[in-house]
């Protein structure tokens, strides 16, 4: 782990300080507008969490997101990315305290400013594994995840509990499973998806609500309420299909059951939601983050303790014409971020919402042109107020074409596993050792189950 | 022209094509490939022989609901007085309905609006049904898409013509014009692919050489003819490792558009692009572990190697004849169905690998599509949203009031639209399964990738809007949108039973059960049938929603 040791007492001072920031932001946010913010006003006391995870779909270039700036690593850097590389000017500084810097690109204004107060980490090299690899062990094939390489296979398996299960599950949905419990009776699955359907949130038993960026709309045919005559035959129709059909009627039934039993519970919760005083950017992205915020404003409706969001940003397969449309897409992801964790702030609940993100997979070093192709590690990103942020996590690695972690074509072998930045998300949720082996079953075959990103205070 | 005998005629023909290809090296011959019909005429449908039935109406119902885009009460007629094999050699001896040539003739052909209207004129009104759905079916296997990739819409509707003019061909042609298109080559980037550049650190674009192996042709695994993974101690064989991909790469080197000069610029999106070997990689490499490309070879010698060498690939068979079953007929075929339809791929019985006709022939008129859940209980599918549209329209005979069919976004109102899914991974995986029991019995059901509580409640509204408020003499209907016609209901909405027994014969060939309609007819006995809308209409339109929202209708069995 590069994060330096003493990071447990910076950690203290920091979410001190986010503390501090937080109560400032939520009295401001009081202030402003009374009344409007009563769904938002929380004691500084209360049992939420929530994770937010932001899918980045096609691969996203993570190592042209966090940028090693300091001379020696940049030209290591400069020359394996050829003309893929950003120049000096244009890297935004991050803060550090030790002479291995580095930065993001001028694209990621929102990046630089979370990092530098403290809200956002990196993750250095992570990617799927099965269990610590070497470069040796790759070039012999050995024990490495099935089909790297493969979209489909790879965001599968960066979302998948266990990457080589026959029948795969989600390691949020398994998040959902064990700890839903802790949402009591409420009828809202702790999974809420607005990016619509993903292994991530799939458990054995739990099964994430889907809406849209403009939240829930009436289902015309039952709007006149369950006594209404075609209402009834409506759901008569419904039940015998599910009663008596095969299985796919019976999934397709039950599926339009669920919608229609919580629709009215969320158009009415959602009447009464928010989205903060800040600006939003008006990117698809953000206007999920958007609908996660407005369902935040009113977990109180719902009795919820804890919720797994999932939202997804597409076009990462940046093969052609990266330099424009990487750049764009890191535009739109960090500047979204930033008002999210912005308007979590102001309302008063920062400390316990967390986003996070994943990818299919990494990108090559290597141009192939005016892109890159498939890789394997990656950067990720993790924002909120109970980061340890202003850090950088995990190994970073050497990005010397053929040096010892390129597989081919800088294509870097990755140093921590989904399993262990996952369970670090999860203990921080409030999984314990014995629900973290039960989430993660390959947990165990890494040397720390806590990369170190979260305060657990 | 007395003089000239056909063979001559037919000689002739062939020196021009010859003297053609010379002088257009690379340009594909598409206009020979197959006639289409005239986009100006009336659409001309076969002539139904005057012969008592042979088929019956609810079997003839099932049929062309898995070759058509939903069975037509016209259609139906026609395929009672004759076998499915009839019906289906007819089918195959069509000629096309291009979209190209009916998109030229509208406003402006470059126009995404335009584009969608035509695709749905096709699928609604097209005689070659069969070509149409194959194409379509293609589509979802060949995929390239609108959605942030800035190919052109005239560019779109070239490719897709590649896909109905060759939908009866030759797989091996479908394979060499989907690669050189300038639409596949923009959305995998082939277009512009260049060798490997030390100077410029550059090296070839992996994008198509992968996926044209794991999504198009071979799959990620071995397959035995079962469509069946290989297992060796157990475990799944690879068809291709990294290193393939890095030479298959290679292969793809050195295209550019059929006008450009400098090999970067070019603005023709009609023609197949064309090789320009200065940027061509001419090392030796292998392909798939053993095939030598030597030293030296230009791309179209190279391609030739790469793509002859997937297409005899054994695995083409059962990989493309899985997917071609699952989009026309059932989610999870036996294996023996995939064999019987892979064989039919590997010798069509005159010795041709590849030959189309033969393969969907093999799909549709194997026991098991037949036969339904008599002969596989795991028999049926979930219909697409696209498909559910198209069923409406070619039933009760939607249009606007030009003829013209202006449903433009699809996607915003029922997830789906043609050539326009999220990735080339298609709106649906093969292998996807909701959670719970299909996916506990490890089976698939890949269309119900799109189906969740925001896309439940946005497609359930509109085919509420699409019935209720789009039919001929609803007072407030926009005549220039799609209406249907519902006299042939309203004329049987005095008996709720028969009204009900009507819609379930056209739609499902009887295939909803008595649990689902009698609450239906109780219902609807309960309306009034005279109503301020006109007699029976209120009936037919409350029957004709329910009808549609029915899980046992939006499951194809």
């Amino acid at each position: 782990m590069s994060a330096s040791k003493d990071w447990s007492r910076r950690h203290f001072l920091q979410s001190a300080a986010a503390t501090a920031a937080g109560l400032a932001n939520r009295n401001a946010a009081l202030g402003l507008l009374a009344g409007a913010q009563a769904a938002a006003t929380q004691a500084a006391t209360e049992d939420y969490r929530a994770l937010v995870c932001i899918f980045l779909a096609g691969g996203n270039d993570g190592f042209n997101v966090l940028i090693p700036s300091d001379t020696t690593r940049y030209q290591t850097y400069k020359t394996a990315r050829g003309n893929l590389a950003f120049s000096t000017d244009q890297l935004l500084a991050l803060n550090a305290s030790t002479s291995k810097t580095y930065a993001v690109s001028t694209s990621a204004p929102g990046f630089q400013a979370l990092y530098n107060k403290g809200q956002l980490a990196f993750l250095a090299n992570v990617g799927t594994l099965l269990e610590p690899t070497s470069k040796k062990a790759y070039l012999a094939g050995t024990n490495l995840p099935p089909q790297l390489y493969s979209h489909s296979d790879q965001s599968d398996q960066g979302m998948a509990n266990e990457l080589d299960a026959l029948q795969k599950l989600g390691w949020g949905g398994r998040i959902a499973d064990l700890l839903s419990p802790l949402n009591g009776t409420s009828t809202l699955p702790l999974g809420v998806s607005i990016g619509g359907n993903n292994l991530f949130q799939i458990g054995s038993t739990a099964v994430p609500y889907y809406m849209g960026t403009s939240g829930v709309s009436n289902f015309y045919v039952t709007s006149n309420g369950n006594t209404d005559p075609r209402t009834r035959a409506f759901n008569k129709m419904l039940a015998a299909s599910v009663a008596n059909g095969g299985l796919l009627e019976q999934e397709f039934g039950q599926s339009v059951q669920k919608t229609l039993g919580l629709s009215q519970t969320l158009i009415a919760a959602l009447a009464k939601s928010s989205v903060g005083s800040g600006i939003w950017p008006g990117s698809y992205l953000a206007q999920q983050l958007q609908m996660v915020a407005r369902m935040i404003s009113v977990r109180n409706t719902f009795g919820v303790k804890r919720q797994v969001f999932y939202v997804v940003q597409g076009g990462y397969d940046t093969h052609d014409d990266q330099p424009n449309r990487h750049n764009a897409l890191i535009n739109d992801l960090s500047a979204a971020v930033a008002a999210f964790h912005s308007t979590m702030d102001e309302f008063g609940i920062g400390n316990g919402v967390t986003s996070f993100t994943l990818s299919d997979f990494g990108r090559t070093l290597t141009s192939n042109g005016d892109g890159s192709d498939h890789a394997w590690g990656n950067v990720q990103m993790v924002a909120g107020g109970s980061v340890l942020g202003g850090n950088v996590y995990g190994t970073f690695p050497n990005q010397t074409i053929d040096g010892p972690d390129d597989a081919s074509y800088g294509r870097l072998i990755p140093t921590t596993s989904i399993d262990q930045y996952g369970a670090t998300l999860a203990r921080w949720f409030g999984a314990n050792d014995t629900d973290l082996a039960t989430i993660f079953p390959h947990l165990s075959r890494f040397n720390s189950a806590d990369v170190g990103f979260m305060s657990l205070a | 022209m007395k003089s000239l005998n056909s063979r001559q005629v037919a000689a002739n023909t062939l020196k021009l094509g010859l003297l053609l290809s010379l002088l257009l090296p690379g340009i594909a011959q598409a206009d020979a490939l197959a006639d289409c019909f005239d986009p100006l005429a009336a659409p001309v449908y076969p002539t139904t022989p005057n012969v008592p039935a042979v088929t019956t109406q609810p079997a003839a119902v099932r049929f062309l609901n898995m070759a058509t885009f939903g069975a037509s009460p016209q259609d139906v007629n026609h395929l009672s007085k004759m076998t499915f094999q009839a019906w289906v050699d007819e089918q195959l001896a069509m000629k096309a309905s291009c979209h190209l040539a009916t998109l030229n003739e509208t406003q402006d052909n470059n126009q995404r609006e335009n584009r969608i209207e035509v695709w749905f004129r096709h699928a609604v009104t097209a005689p070659d049904q069969l070509r149409q759905r194959v194409a379509f079916a293609l589509s979802e296997v060949f995929v390239v898409s609108d959605v942030g990739s800035g190919i052109s819409t005239n560019a779109l509707a070239v490719y897709y013509d590649i896909l109905v003019r060759n939908a009866f061909g030759n797989f091996r042609d479908i394979l060499e014009q989907v690669t050189l298109s300038p639409a596949m080559g923009k959305y995998l980037s082939t277009l512009h692919n260049q060798k490997a550049d030390r100077k410029l650190g550059i090296r070839a674009d992996e994008n198509y050489a992968r996926e044209v192996m794991q999504l198009f042709t071979i799959g990620l695994v071995q397959l035995d003819t079962t469509g069946t993974p290989v297992l060796q101690n157990g475990i799944t064989v690879p068809t291709y490792t990294q290193t393939d991909v890095e030479n298959s790469a290679k292969v793809l080197t050195g295209w550019g558009l059929a006008d450009s000069v400098s090999f970067f610029d070019g603005i023709e999106w009609r023609q197949s692009m064309v090789s320009f070997e200065g940027y061509h990689d001419h090392s030796a490499k292998t392909l798939l572990t053993n095939v030598a490309v030597p030293a030296a070879g230009k791309a179209p010698a190279d391609l030739k190697i790469l793509l002859d060498t997937l297409f005899n690939h054994p695995n083409v068979g059962p990989f493309i004849g899985r997917r071609l079953i699952q989009r026309l007929v059932t989610s999870n075929p036996s294996p023996a169905y995939i064999q019987r339809v892979a064989e039919a791929f590997n010798d069509n019985g005159a010795g041709v690998r590849g030959d189309m006709k033969a393969v969907i022939s093999a799909v549709l008129l194997d026991p098991e599509a037949v036969g339904g859940a008599k002969v596989n209980p795991k028999f049926g599918k979930l219909r697409e949203p696209l498909l559910v549209l198209t069923h409406l329209w070619r039933v009760l005979g939607g249009k606007a009031h030009d003829g013209r069919l202006p449903y433009y976004y699809p996607e915003s109102s029922i997830g789906q639209a043609p050539l326009s899914s999220g990735s080339v991974f298609n709106f649906f995986r093969p292998d996807y399964a909701p959670s719970g029991k299909i996916n506990d019995q490890g089976l698939f059901a890949p269309e119900f990738q799109l189906v969740n509580d925001a896309n439940n409640t946005r497609f359930y509204n509109e085919l509420f809007s699409l019935t209720h408020w789009h039919y001929v003499g609803y007072q407030w209907a926009d005549q220039s949108s799609v209406l249907i016609n519902i006299n042939n209901l309203a004329k049987r909405a005095q008996t709720p039973s028969n009204l009900v027994n009507y819609l379930n014969l056209v739609f499902t060939g009887n295939k909803l059960p008595a649990t689902v309609t009698t609450p239906l007819i109780a219902y609807l006995r309960d309306l009034s049938f005279k109503d301020n809308a006109g007699n029976g209409v209120n009936r037919s339109l409350e029957a004709l929603y329910l009808v549609l929202s029915s899980p046992n209708y939006l499951i194809q069995r």
